[in-house]
Formats: C-alpha cells, sequence, structure tokens
C-alpha cells in the first residue's frame, strides 16, 4: 500500500474527493482486493473509534457547565434598573475578611421548580449573600450567594457558590435584560467546604473570579441592608 | 461586561455535545473530558471571541489549545483508565473479557496516536468537520490535515488489528 493510495482511500472515506475522483477509485476498487480490503480494515477502524467515543462521551453535558453558557428566559419580574454611572469606583477586593462584611443574613429555605439555569437565576434574585448558608435548589445542588456588587454596565451582579455531589463551583452572574446570566464559573476544591467558616478559593479560581470582579466592579460590595433592600424591591 | 453576544452563547451551547465528545477523544476520561469542556468553556467566555468569529471554530480551537496546555502541565499521565464498566450479571466472563479487550484495544490504539494526528481524526472522523475546517482549527494547512489522518488511519487499524489477532 504506498502512502499516495493511504491517502486516497482516507480521502474517500471522509468524502474529501471529487466526484470524478471517487469514480475512479471506485473502479479500482471493483478490481483490486488488497485496496479493497485496505479500505474495509481503515472503515473498520473508523467505526470501532465511533463506538469507543460514543460510549465514552454519552450522556448529557454537564448541566453545570451548560448553564456558564445558557441564556435565562425572560422573567416577568425582570424590571430594567437605573444606571450606576454616578457611582464612584473605590478599590475592591475579595478577600474573605470583606466577603464576611458583606452579609451574613441567613438565606430563607429556596424551592421551586424549573430547569438548571432557571433554579440558580430564580434562587439568585431572592437569596441573600452568606458566608455559611447553602440554599438547596429542587434540582439538588445547593447554591451560596457570596456577595453582590455593581457592575460599571450598569448592572447588578452576584458572586455565588454552586455545590454539587460533592464539586462546587464559584462564580459571577448579573442581571440583565434577560434576569441573572452567568459571566464567568470556575471549579473549586472539593474539599473547600469542609467547615461552616467561609474560605476563599484556590489560587487560580481567585484569580479567574477577582481579575472578573476587578475588571466589572465599579464600587465596593453591597452590605447586607443594601442587598436585602434590592431583593425587596426586585433589584430595582 | 459580557464577552460573548447571545448569539455566540447559543451556537456554543448547541455544539457541547460534540466538544465533549471532542474533549473524551483526547483525554480518554470522562472526568477529565468533563474538566477540558468546562475548562474550554471557561476559557471562552473569560477571552471572549471576535464578532466575525465562528463560534463552534473557535471554541473547538480553545479546547485544543487547552489540551496542549494540559499535557505540557502533565509529565506523566494516564489514558483511557475508565472503559465500558460491566454489570455483574453480564452474559458470560468471556463475553465481558472479549468486549473489554476490544474497548481496551481502541482506547490504547488511540492513545498511541501521536497528539497532532488524534486531533486530526478526532474532528474529521468523529466530529465530521471537514479537511478545511479542520484545517482552520488546528491552525495547519489542509495537505497537512489530509496526511496526519491517513497515517493515523493506518495506525489505528493495525494497532487493533494485532489486539484481535491475540
Amino acid at each position: 500500500m504506498t502512502t499516495q493510495d493511504l491517502e486516497l482511500l482516507s480521502q474517500y472515506l471522509d468524502g474529501e474527493l471529487a466526484a470524478g475522483e471517487v469514480a475512479h477509485l471506485e473502479q479500482r476498487l471493483a478490481k483490486e482486493a488488497p485496496l479493497a480490503a485496505e479500505l474495509r480494515r481503515l472503515r473498520q477502524a473508523d467505526d470501532a473509534v465511533k463506538a469507543f467515543v460514543e460510549q465514552g462521551a454519552a450522556g448529557p453535558v454537564p448541566s453545570h457547565i451548560a448553564e456558564l453558557l445558557a441564556p435565562v428566559s425572560q422573567s416577568a419580574r425582570v424590571i430594567p434598573f437605573p444606571s450606576r454611572r454616578g457611582r464612584a469606583a473605590v478599590g475592591f477586593a475579595i478577600a474573605a475578611s470583606l466577603v464576611a462584611a458583606v452579609g451574613l443574613v441567613l438565606a430563607p429555605q429556596w424551592q421551586q421548580a424549573g430547569n438548571g439555569p432557571q433554579l440558580l437565576a430564580e434562587a439568585l434574585e431572592t437569596t441573600p449573600s452568606s458566608a455559611e448558608q447553602w440554599s438547596p435548589l429542587a434540582d439538588g445542588r445547593a447554591l451560596r450567594p457570596v456577595l453582590s456588587f455593581a457592575g460599571d454596565d450598569g448592572r447588578w451582579c452576584r458572586e455565588y457558590q454552586l455545590s454539587d455531589a460533592g464539586k462546587q463551583w464559584r462564580g459571577v452572574a448579573c442581571r440583565g435584560e434577560n434576569g441573572w446570566q452567568t459571566e464567568v464559573q470556575v471549579g473549586e476544591p472539593a474539599d473547600l467546604d469542609n467547615g461552616s467558616e467561609y474560605l476563599p478559593a484556590g489560587a487560580g479560581d481567585v484569580d479567574a473570579i477577582s481579575s472578573f470582579i476587578n475588571r466589572n466592579a465599579t464600587g465596593i460590595p453591597l452590605s447586607a441592608a443594601e442587598e436585602a433592600s434590592l431583593i425587596d424591591q426586585g433589584w430595582r | 461586561m459580557p464577552l460573548l453576544n447571545s448569539s455566540q452563547r447559543e451556537a456554543l451551547l448547541a455544539e457541547l455535545s460534540g466538544l465533549k465528545r471532542f474533549c473524551f477523544s483526547l483525554t480518554g476520561s470522562q472526568a477529565d473530558a468533563d474538566d477540558l469542556l468546562q475548562a474550554t468553556v471557561e476559557k471562552v467566555l473569560e477571552k471572549g471571541m471576535p464578532e466575525d468569529a465562528h463560534p463552534a471554530k473557535w471554541a473547538y480551537r480553545v479546547c485544543k489549545n487547552a489540551w496542549i496546555d494540559e499535557l505540557r502541565s502533565r509529565e506523566v499521565r494516564q489514558r483511557y483508565p475508565e472503559q465500558a464498566e460491566e454489570p455483574e450479571s453480564s452474559p458470560s466472563a468471556e463475553q465481558v473479557a472479549g468486549r473489554e479487550r476490544q474497548v481496551s484495544a481502541v482506547g490504547a490504539a488511540l492513545e498511541q496516536l501521536p497528539e497532532e494526528q488524534r486531533l486530526a481524526l478526532t474532528l474529521v472522523a468523529i466530529e465530521g468537520k471537514t479537511y478545511a475546517e479542520a484545517a482552520e482549527i488546528l491552525e495547519v494547512p489542509v495537505g497537512t490535515i489530509m496526511s496526519r489522518i491517513a497515517r493515523a488511519r493506518r495506525q489505528l487499524a493495525n494497532t487493533i488489528s494485532l489486539a484481535e489477532d491475540d
């Protein structure tokens, strides 16, 4: 088998040959048994690999990944809020001490049916930030909003933690015209939250989240009272 | 603030299943594939993409680069550790062993491919990309894609045949 014939057969399998080339090759395949045998062998290898990958990659895309991209469906409760451009920009960091000062209000139990992104969006709409309280979502995950802040484009944003089957993620969602939408989300070490105290994420994760917040936040995080007031008023 | 517009997000959502297969064929492990997929999506979200970029091609390229970064950071790696999990009440030990040998042989054959060949083969033979699309994603000439795939197929066929003969 020459390299040229091998490439010809490979292109044939991939549908990359022109019609004339296909006709010519098929004439040869009818007459040249070794060439036809090699084609069968290559095709069998293709089929085996496809079956292997289909089997290994079976199942849906994990919801926490799809959620990163899923637009949140329009909600009747979404109301545009006024621009906050007048707000003075000050230094912003997500040091644990600052987070702890934001809000330690206990979250009410939140339960509502719906799909994953919608569940997260609805929980972010009503659940106060907390340094220690997890709020269960209807799909089995648990949410802990960590802090809220104003984005430099006028949107409200919330940093949160999600927990699902022993795994944890940290993300930031912002409330736009279509509701809460995740802007960034990173995985956290599995043993991050063994205790009841707030712990910072690993260095890499903090980098991703903090760099997002540093790029986009206009001021310091909201106080617990400010956040509670916004929740009461539907983030207006 | 958002670095991806709605249509780009929708296009990427539609491509996630394909990206997941691509990730599995590169990593050989469901857990690693999910990690690579998440890293890919996070990188796309963090860095954004040009308005005129093709979202799917862009994402595959980001995924490829993320995987190469991952490989560079690993000195020792074990691929394809997760093979078919057979239930305890499978038809017969012999059948089970036969299937495991076959799956293991395919995984091993994939593992033995040079990385650039596996990338090209996966995009075309599994994901159905054209040579031109694969060339764009991998940033190499179309002729390079063609030769990499042909060599990959021959090596795969040889490795699998040898395993079946054993």
